[in-house]
C-alpha cells in the first residue's frame, strides 16, 4: 500500500484519518462513554486543542458506521438556517429547504425523524466552533436556536447534540444553560499538548507502517523534547499549542525532504531538527512568509500589490476577536473595496495553496484554516481597520433584526458610523436603514427644535407675569416699608408713654403704701376701741343672763361690732354662748 | 428483467425468466431450465465459480435452493425480512395505511423501491419491542447504506443478523428464566436440573447461536412439562412444536444462521449467498416470535417514597419507555401510587403482563445515577467475580463485578461519597440478585467473591 503523509497541518483529523490520529486514548473514551448518558454533550478548550479532531475523528471512530450519523454544523450567516439547511439536506429529500431573510426552523421534530429514517443511524448534531453564536449572532439567533435546542432533546428519535466551544466563551453559555439545565452535565475539556502527549504522538507516528515520516529511533526521546522545546521557546509552561506543533512537523519534514507534495519519506533526526534553530513564532512567521511569497507572486502580474495590502485581503476573514470568519468570495469584493475582483480571487486561491485557508465546496465559503492565524492576522489591523470592522459589526447586527423590531441608530452611532462608510461597501438594506436613521435624527431635532421654540415662548409669557408680579410685590414692599418705619415711630412714643406711665405707676403705688398704712393703723384703733366696747357689752350681758333674761338689744350691737372686726370669730363664739344662757 | 453487457471470465446472467436462464460464457449466450441444479452442473463444467447477476458476484457454493430464488430474483438487502415482518403488523393503524395506500403496480414488488421499503422498515423498527427494533434499524442501516464496500457490507449484514437472533433468544430466555425463578421459589419440586440452564449461569463465554437456542427449548420443556403458565399467553407464543420439533421451518431457519456463524472464516469469506440465507432465516425466526411486536421494555430509573403524618405514604416511580410513542414523545413517565415494586427493574409488559428482567436485562444508566438509558444484556459469567453483559447500544463487553459493599448504616462525608457508595451497592445488588436467581433455579448455593484490588489482597499476613 501506498504511504501516506500523517501530518494534517492545520486541518482537522476526519473519520478516515484514524490511523494516524494518536495521543487522545482516554479523552476519546470518556466522551464515547458520555455519549451514552446524555442527549447533549459539550466540548471545550482552548482554540488549538483539537476539538474538532477528538469529535470528527476520535468519537467518530469509535462507532461503527451504522451507528454514527454525524451532521456537522457551522453557523455561517446564521445558525438557525444552517441547521435548518443541514437537516433538509439530509432528509432524502423529505423536506426542501428555503432560504429566509429571518431565518427560523419549523417542524423540526418531523425533520430530524427525516434524517434518522433516511439512514436508520442514530443522528449527532455537532455545532463545532459554537461560540460562532455568541461572537457573530444576535440575541433572537440565540434565543430562536435555545428553542431548537429544548426541541431536539424532546424529540422522541434516537438524536444527539455535541457543542464544541472555545473556553474563553463558556460564560455565553449562561442564557442557554438556563434553559437546558442538563448542558453542562456532561462535558469534556480537551487538554492542551503535553510532552506525555507529544511521545504518544510521535511513537503512534514511527509505529503506522503507512507513515512515510519516520523519527529516528534512538533519538525518540531528544528528538520529542526538543521539538517540544523550541516550540515553548523562553515561555514558561507545560503545554504547547497543537496548531504550532503541526506547522513545526510541516517544516520538520519540508527540512528534510524538501519535498512540498508531501510524497517523499521522511527520517527525521536531532541534527535536522537543530538544524532549524531558533524558530520563535512558528506560526506567525509561517504567516508572515506565506503572505510575503503571495504579495511577490501576485506583484508581478498586479503592480499596486503590496504586503499591506495582501493583510488587508485577509483581514475580513476574521473576526474582531481574532477569532476566524467564513465568507464567499463575492461577499470578501464588498469588505475591501478599491481592489479589483480579479486580483482578489487570486490571492484568495493562493491562500487556499499555501494552506492559510481552505475552501468548503458545499457552502461555497472560505475560511481560514485555524483560529490561530486568525489571531494573527487580526493582531495585524491598524486602528482604522478595526473601527471599520466595528462599523460594519454595528450596521449588520441593526440590520440583521426584523423590520419591526429594529431600532435607529442614534445620532452618536451615526457620528461613529459615517467617517467609515467609504471603506467597505454596505448593502442596499445597510445604506437604506442608514438613511432612514438619518431622517429619523434629523426629523428628532426638528421636532426637539421646534419643541425648544414653544417653550420660549411659554418661558417668555411667564417671564412676564413673574415681572408683574415681582413689581407689585415691590410696591406692596415699599408701602409695607412706610408703614413698618411709622409704625416703629409709634412704638417709640409708646413706649416712652409706658416709662411715663411706670414712673406714675411707682408713685401712685407708694401713695397708696402711705394710705395703707394709714388705714391700717386707724383699723387697729378702732379694732382696740371695738375690743374694748365688746367686752364691756359682754360683761352687762352676764348680769342680764344671770337674771334669766336675754339681752337681746345688746347682742345686736356686740354682733354689729362683731361684723368686720379682726377677732370677729372669737366674738361671735362669746356671742353663741350668751345666746345660748338666753331662755327659750 | 435487466441485462448485463459486462464480460469476463465469470459467468454471467444475462436474464432470467419464469423457466429459463439466459447466461453469458465468455461472449457466449447459453440458455438453461431456471433450476440450481443445472446452474450447479454448468459451473462445474466451466470450472468457474463465481456467477455475476446484476453487478453482483456470487460464489456457486454459497447459493442453494432456500435462497436461489431471492439470488435470481435480484432482491435488495432486507427485502424479504421487510416484506414478511411488515405483514406481522397487520393491526397496527400504520402498516394498515401503509399497505393500504401503496400503488397498484407496487403491490406486488414494493420492497424493491427505496421509499416504500424505508417506510415500511419505519415502522418495523418502531413496532418490535425496543431491543429487537435496535438491531433491526441497524439491519436495515447496512442494507440502505450505498456507499459502503460490497465485502463490508456483507460482513456486516451477515453478522447483524447473528446478533438479531442473539438479542431474540437472549430476550426470550430471560423472559421465561426470569418467570421460572419466581416459580421455583413457589415451588421447590419443578425439575430445573437441566445442562443447558446450568450452561446459562455457569459458563464462562457467551452462548453460541445454537445453545442459546437450544436453552429456548429446555426451558419451553420445563414450562410444558410442569404445566407453568408461560410467560406470555399461549395464543401469542403461538405453536410451540414449532420451536420444539427439530425439522420445523422455524428450526431450519436457526440451523441455516447457526452455520453460518460455525463457518471457518479464516478459510472462507461470507458471500451475497449467504447473506440471502441469512436474511431468510432471521426473517423466519422473528416471524415465530411475533409477540415481540405487542410488549414493551420500561426501565424503572428510580423509585422515591414519601409518606406525611396521618396519610398513606406514596411511591414515586420514575420510568423511561424504550419504544417509540409515535407523536406522544413520551419518553419518561412519573407514576404516583401506593404499591411498592423492585428498583431498577427492566419490565417486559403490556397491557395484561408484566415481567421483570432484572438481572439479566438492565439499564445501566439507572444504576450509575446517569441520564438516557443504555441497555445491558447478561452474556456470561465472569470468573468468581463478576458478571459479562453485552451493551446493545455500544456493542462492547462489560464486566459488572461483585465488591462487597457493605450495605449498612454508614457516615458519609460528602455527597460524591454517598452516590459512589450507593452506585456500588446497586451494582452489588446485580451480581447478587443473578446469584440468587441462580442458586434458586439451579437449586445451588453458589456465593459470588468479591473483587479485591491486590493492593487490599495483601493484608499484611507476613509481619
Amino acid at each position: 500500500m501506498q504511504k501516506v503523509y500523517p501530518f494534517k497541518f492545520l486541518n482537522s483529523y476526519q473519520r478516515e484519518d484514524k490511523d494516524f490520529f494518536f495521543g487522545r486514548a482516554e479523552e476519546v473514551e470518556a466522551l464515547y462513554q458520555m455519549s451514552f448518558q446524555t442527549r447533549i454533550l459539550l466540548v471545550y478548550g482552548t482554540s488549538g486543542t483539537g476539538k474538532t479532531s477528538l469529535i470528527q475523528c476520535g468519537l467518530a471512530n469509535k462507532f461503527n458506521s451504522y451507528d454514527w450519523l454525524s451532521l456537522s454544523i457551522r453557523r455561517g450567516n446564521n445558525l438557525i438556517a444552517s441547521l435548518d439547511k443541514t437537516l433538509c439536506d439530509a432528509s432524502d429529500d423529505v423536506f426542501k429547504y428555503e432560504e429566509q431573510k429571518y431565518p427560523v426552523i419549523k417542524n423540526i421534530g418531523a425533520k430530524i425523524a427525516a434524517v434518522y429514517k433516511a439512514s436508520f443511524k442514530p443522528v449527532y448534531l455537532i455545532f463545532d466552533q459554537f461560540e460562532e453564536l455568541y461572537v457573530l449572532g444576535n440575541k433572537p439567533e440565540q434565543e430562536l436556536f435555545t428553542t431548537a435546542i429544548k426541541e431536539i432533546l424532546s424529540v422522541d428519535q434516537p438524536v444527539k447534540i455535541i457543542l464544541s466551544i472555545r473556553e474563553e466563551y463558556l460564560g455565553y453559555l449562561f442564557e442557554l444553560e438556563k434553559e437546558v439545565p442538563q448542558l453542562l452535565r456532561k462535558k469534556l475539556r480537551v487538554e492542551p499538548m503535553s510532552i506525555d502527549r507529544l511521545t504518544h504522538i510521535i511513537n503512534g507516528i514511527n509505529n503506522f507502517a503507512l507513515s512515510n515520516v519516520k523519527f529516528k529511533t534512538d533519538e525518540l526521546d531528544s528528538i520529542t523534547h526538543g521539538i517540544f522545546d523550541k516550540i515553548k521557546g523562553t515561555k514558561k509552561t507545560l503545554f504547547i499549542e497543537l496548531p504550532y506543533l503541526q506547522v513545526f512537523l510541516d517544516k520538520l519534514y519540508f527540512e528534510t525532504t524538501k519535498d512540498s507534495t508531501h510524497q517523499a519519506e521522511a527520517l527525521i533526526t536531532t541534527s535536522v531538527l537543530n538544524r532549524i534553530g531558533d524558530i520563535g513564532d512558528v506560526l506567525r512567521n509561517f504567516l508572515e512568509e506565506q503572505v510575503k511569497c503571495i504579495s511577490q507572486d501576485l506583484s508581478v502580474k498586479y503592480k499596486n500589490v503590496s504586503i499591506e495590502m495582501v493583510w488587508k485581503i485577509l483581514s475580513p476573514f476574521c473576526t474582531l476577536e481574532g477569532t476566524k470568519k467564513p465568507i464567499a468570495k463575492s461577499e470578501l469584493a464588498d469588505c475591501v473595496p478599491g481592489i479589483e475582483k480579479n486580483l482578489l480571487d487570486e490571492a484568495v486561491e493562493s491562500f487556499v495553496n499555501s494552506r492559510i485557508m481552505n475552501y468548503d465546496e458545499t457552502e461555497n465559503l472560505y475560511e481560514l484554516a485555524h483560529d490561530s492565524l486568525a489571531l494573527s492576522i487580526a493582531a495585524k489591523r491598524t486602528d482604522e481597520e478595526i473601527a471599520t470592522l466595528e462599523v460594519k459589526r454595528l450596521i449588520e447586527s441593526q440590520v440583521a433584526v426584523k423590520k419591526e423590531a429594529r431600532e435607529f441608530f442614534t445620532e452618536k452611532q451615526l457620528l461613529f458610523i459615517e467617517p467609515y462608510l467609504a471603506k467597505f461597501n454596505a448593502d442596499e438594506e445597510a445604506l437604506h436603514w442608514i438613511a432612514g436613521s438619518r431622517a429619523f435624527v434629523q426629523a428628532q431635532k426638528e421636532l426637539e427644535k421646534k419643541k425648544q421654540q414653544e417653550e420660549l415662548v411659554k418661558t417668555r409669557k411667564r417671564l412676564r407675569t413673574t415681572y408683574s408680579l415681582l413689581i407689585g410685590a415691590l410696591i406692596a414692599l415699599a408701602i409695607a416699608g412706610y408703614f413698618w418705619i411709622n409704625s416703629n415711630e409709634q412704638k417709640l412714643k409708646a413706649k416712652k408713654a409706658e416709662s411715663y406711665a411706670l414712673v406714675q405707676k411707682d408713685s401712685a403705688v407708694a401713695a397708696r403704701k402711705i394710705a395703707d398704712s394709714a388705714l391700717n393703723k386707724m383699723n387697729e384703733k378702732i379694732a382696740i376701741i371695738g375690743r374694748k366696747d365688746f367686752d364691756n357689752l359682754t360683761k352687762r350681758t352676764e348680769i342680764i343672763t344671770d337674771a334669766n333674761g336675754c339681752p337681746d338689744d345688746i347682742l345686736r350691737q356686740m354682733d354689729s361690732i362683731a361684723v368686720g372686726h379682726p377677732d370677729s370669730i372669737s366674738m361671735r363664739q362669746v356671742i353663741q354662748s350668751i345666746k345660748a344662757k338666753c331662755p327659750q | 428483467m435487466s441485462n448485463s453487457t459486462d464480460n469476463n471470465s465469470n459467468v454471467l446472467i444475462k436474464e432470467v425468466s419464469a423457466d429459463t436462464m439466459t447466461l453469458l460464457i465468455n461472449g457466449t449466450e447459453q440458455k438453461i431450465n431456471y433450476q440450481l441444479p443445472d446452474l450447479q452442473k454448468l459451473m462445474q463444467s466451466q470450472n468457474v465459480t463465481n456467477i455475476t447477476y446484476e453487478n453482483k458476484v456470487y460464489n456457486i457454493g454459497h447459493i442453494n435452493e432456500a435462497n436461489f430464488g431471492v439470488v435470481i430474483s435480484n432482491k435488495i438487502f432486507n427485502g424479504v425480512l421487510t416484506k414478511k415482518l411488515i405483514s406481522l403488523f397487520r393491526q397496527n393503524t400504520k402498516a394498515q395505511l401503509f399497505l393500504n395506500n401503496l400503488p397498484e403496480e407496487d403491490k406486488d414488488d414494493w420492497e424493491g423501491k427505496r421509499q416504500p421499503l424505508k417506510e415500511a422498515q419505519s415502522i418495523i423498527e418502531e413496532g418490535f419491542i425496543w431491543v429487537i427494533g435496535w438491531q433491526l434499524r441497524r439491519l436495515f442501516s447496512i442494507g440502505n447504506d450505498k456507499e459502503k464496500k460490497m465485502e463490508t457490507k456483507i460482513d456486516e449484514y451477515i453478522n447483524h443478523c447473528f446478533s438479531t437472533y442473539r438479542t431474540t433468544f437472549q430476550l426470550t430466555n430471560y423472559l421465561f428464566i426470569s418467570k421460572l425463578w419466581d416459580e421455583k421459589t413457589r415451588n421447590h419440586n419443578i425439575d430445573t436440573d437441566k445442562v443447558a440452564l446450568k450452561n446459562f449461569f455457569c459458563c464462562n463465554r457467551p452462548l453460541k447461536l445454537s445453545e442459546l437456542r437450544m436453552l429456548f427449548q429446555v426451558l419451553l420443556e420445563i414450562y410444558r412439562d410442569n404445566k407453568l403458565a408461560y410467560p406470555v399467553d399461549e395464543d401469542e407464543l403461538g405453536d410451540v412444536n414449532e420451536f420444539l420439533q427439530p425439522d420445523s421451518n422455524f428450526n431450519k431457519a436457526c440451523c441455516e444462521l447457526e452455520n453460518l456463524e460455525d463457518m471457518d472464516m479464516g478459510n472462507e469469506a461470507y458471500g451475497l449467498g449467504h447473506c440471502h440465507t441469512a436474511e431468510m432465516s432471521l426473517t423466519t425466526i422473528l416471524a415465530a416470535f411475533k409477540f415481540f411486536t405487542s410488549y414493551q421494555l420500561v426501565t424503572l430509573k428510580r423509585i422515591e417514597y414519601e409518606a406525611a403524618r396521618n396519610s398513606a405514604g406514596r411511591y414515586i416511580k420514575d420510568l423511561n419507555i424504550l419504544e417509540k410513542k409515535g407523536d406522544k414523545n413520551l419518553l419518561r413517565y412519573l407514576k404516583y401510587d401506593n404499591m411498592p415494586t423492585q428498583t431498577y427493574s427492566v419490565f417486559f409488559r403490556n397491557q395484561n403482563k408484566s415481567i421483570n428482567l432484572f438481572p439479566f436485562l438492565l439499564d445501566h444508566n439507572a444504576l450509575t445515577n446517569e441520564l438516557d438509558s443504555q441497555i445491558f444484556l447478561y452474556e456470561c459469567m465472569k470468573n468468581e467475580s463478576g458478571l459479562r453483559y453485552f451493551s446493545l447500544q455500544s456493542e462492547n463487553e462489560e464486566v459488572m463485578s461483585y465488591s462487597a459493599t457493605p450495605a449498612e448504616s454508614m457516615e458519609v462525608k460528602s455527597e460524591e461519597q454517598k452516590n459512589e457508595v450507593q452506585m456500588n451497592i446497586r451494582l452489588d445488588l446485580v451480581v447478587k440478585q443473578f446469584e440468587e436467581a441462580m442458586n434458586t433455579i439451579l437449586g445451588t448455593t453458589y456465593t459470588f467473591k468479591p473483587k479485591t484490588e491486590k493492593l487490599f489482597a495483601d493484608n499484611l499476613s507476613n509481619l
